[in-house]
């Protein structure tokens, strides 16, 4: 086969002039580059390290207030390959976390779709619902901390408490939009209760379920944290009050780096489930700017 | 021998304040097997919810709807096909899983699937969408996916809700062309909901225009047009003469004063 040019042949005027789309700006160069928070975030986070730093010389500030930057990256490191700290407090916090959502996913997308397919229930249901959550949560560790003791157990709950709402709505909504002509198709291909909640109503949830997800496994991530510094013998929120007490302020800083990460990972791992459970989504296409 | 009988149908729905709105009352008609019948009418006349009576995604109020299975009894419990205003595909399956949904459904093996899917996408002209997504289709070939999916599992009867209303007009046209040739094809008994007069007269043995308040048959119009049909015999006399005449009989059914609502 002999190689030929592959690329069409641009379109050209009745004159035989050559038309092409006006070049793109700057601006837009700049804005379709899909490396660019590649590049920005480093320059921005190096900005940032600076300004720290040459605070803390400028005003000779107290180690125990805000130790220099290279202080807190060295106690991360340390803190980071510690076994005693993976094993003890990020390993505690994560399993409340995942204990408290997997708790969440059970009762919010349970009660969301029961709440989302009968308005009868819905009706019943809402007011006691809507109660739960107007009540400022963290008010209730101590009562959890009393029933449940300072282990993992009352973290559990407060995790799994904060993260049941965004799933509730999220499910409950989704479940909703459903289009009724999708029903009538249905109905037409005489389905019973089951295929139509798996072929039809739980795949179009699944996208609004994914949302809540988002939201939740932030929300169990603060309740479970929050849980261990009101009252806890292990884990982050632990950590960072030990740190406090003992006036370990770089470390202290050091935990905080490890509270993001450990954030930031469990998002990272929704978002990529997104791509995996929901591939056909709009979300998920690739965006087509102009 | 006809395929569907609908005896004395009325259908009341509960409105607003307490109020009862009558939305049929006593309709009778009688399709024949193979038949093209057109439900025609200006909006709120009920011609949709005849259909969907038909199609048993509504339950009379009075009266029944009988569906004649012939000499082939196995139909009886198969589905009929249904095709919606809008697609009504799922985006999250490709074009040939969403053929191949009634299928599944009926338990068929994947390989006779497949088969079956590629026979229906040819039928329809999409031969070569089979794995594309709903979203990367147009409005057009979506609806045409809709027919295949609604043609799969070989209903007796095919009921058709306004499908081409959200087309713009030359799609409509070629869609209309290719409708008649699939129903040429296949013969299947087709009950057809539009208020475009010419669609109805293009497609139609038999048009069954709808009044309004309530719904009721106004009159019922044999189209004798020879078949296949084509966009250029729309300009012939024959065509016209039949288009003014209903469009004449649409007015004066949009015109008839408003009979009170019975009450609850």
């Amino acid at each position: 086969m002999t190689t030929t040019d592959q690329r069409p042949s641009a379109p050209t005027s009745p004159s035989g002039q050559l038309l092409r789309p006006p070049p793109p700006t700057w601006s837009q160069r700049l804005r379709n580059n899909r490396w660019l928070s590649f590049y920005t975030s480093p320059l921005l986070i190096a900005l940032f390290l600076l300004a720290w730093k040459l605070y803390v010389e400028i005003t000779d500030l107290s180690r125990f207030v805000l130790p220099p930057p290279e202080a807190v990256f060295s106690s991360f490191i340390e803190q980071i390959t510690d076994p005693f700290v993976w094993q003890t407090h990020i390993w505690t916090t994560f399993y409340e976390v995942m204990m408290g959502l997997a708790l969440a996913i059970v009762l919010g997308v349970g009660l969301g779709l029961l709440i989302g397919k009968s308005p009868l229930f819905d009706r019943i249901a809402r007011p006691f619902i809507v109660g739960t959550q107007v009540v400022p949560k963290v008010a209730l560790v101590p009562l959890f901390i009393l029933w449940l003791g300072f282990g993992p157990s009352s973290k559990v709950v407060m995790a799994a408490l904060l993260a049941f709402f965004p799933l509730l709505i999220n499910t409950s909504f989704g479940i909703r939009s459903v289009p009724g002509s999708m029903h009538d198709l249905m109905t037409t291909l005489k389905a019973s209760r089951w295929e139509r909640f798996w072929r039809a109503d739980l795949p179009y949830t699944m996208p609004f379920i994914l949302a809540g997800m988002e939201l939740a496994v932030v929300q169990a991530t603060i309740g479970a944290i929050v849980g261990e510094y009101l009252g806890g013998d292990k884990g982050l929120g632990r950590y960072a009050v030990n740190l406090q007490n003992g006036l370990q302020v770089d470390k202290l800083f050091g935990a905080i780096l490890i509270m993001a990460l450990f954030g930031f990972t469990l998002y990272s791992i929704v978002t990529g489930a997104r791509r995996l459970l929901i591939p056909w989504h709009e979300s998920v296409q690739p965006r087509r700017t102009p | 021998m006809s395929a569907i009988k609908v005896e004395g149908v009325s259908k009341v729905f509960a409105g607003a304040g307490g109020q009862s709105m009558l939305a049929l009352s006593d309709v009778s008609l009688d399709i024949a097997d193979g038949e093209f019948v057109v439900l025609l009418g200006p909006s709120g006349c009920g011609k949709t919810t005849l259909l969907r009576i038909i199609g048993q995604l509504e339950s009379p109020t009075v009266g029944r709807v009988r569906l004649d299975h012939g000499d082939r009894p196995e139909r009886a419990d198969r589905p009929l096909g249904f095709v919606f205003q809008e697609a009504t595909l799922m985006p999250w399956r490709t074009t040939g899983a969403n053929v191949a949904l009634p299928l599944e459904m009926a338990g068929m093996g994947r390989r006779e699937r497949t088969e079956k899917v590629r026979e229906m996408l040819t039928l329809v002209g999409l031969p070569e969408a089979e794995n594309k997504l709903p979203h990367q289709l147009s409005g057009g070939m979506r609806q045409r996916v809709s027919i295949a999916r609604a043609l799969a599992h070989d209903p007796q009867v095919l009921l058709m809700d306004e499908p081409f209303g959200a087309l713009d007009a030359q799609t409509r046209d070629m869609m209309n062309v290719e409708l008649q040739r699939i129903w040429l094809e296949n013969r299947k008994t087709v009950v057809f909901v539009t208020h475009s007069v010419s669609e109805a007269v293009f497609l139609a043995d038999r048009i069954v225009m709808l009044g309004t308040k309530p719904g009721h048959i106004h009159s019922i119009t044999e189209v004798t047009l020879p078949r296949p049909r084509t966009i250029d015999m729309t300009e012939s006399a024959e065509f016209r003469h039949l288009t003014a005449e209903l469009r004449r009989q649409i007015g004066e059914v949009q015109d008839t004063e408003a009979r009170p609502a019975v009450s609850a």
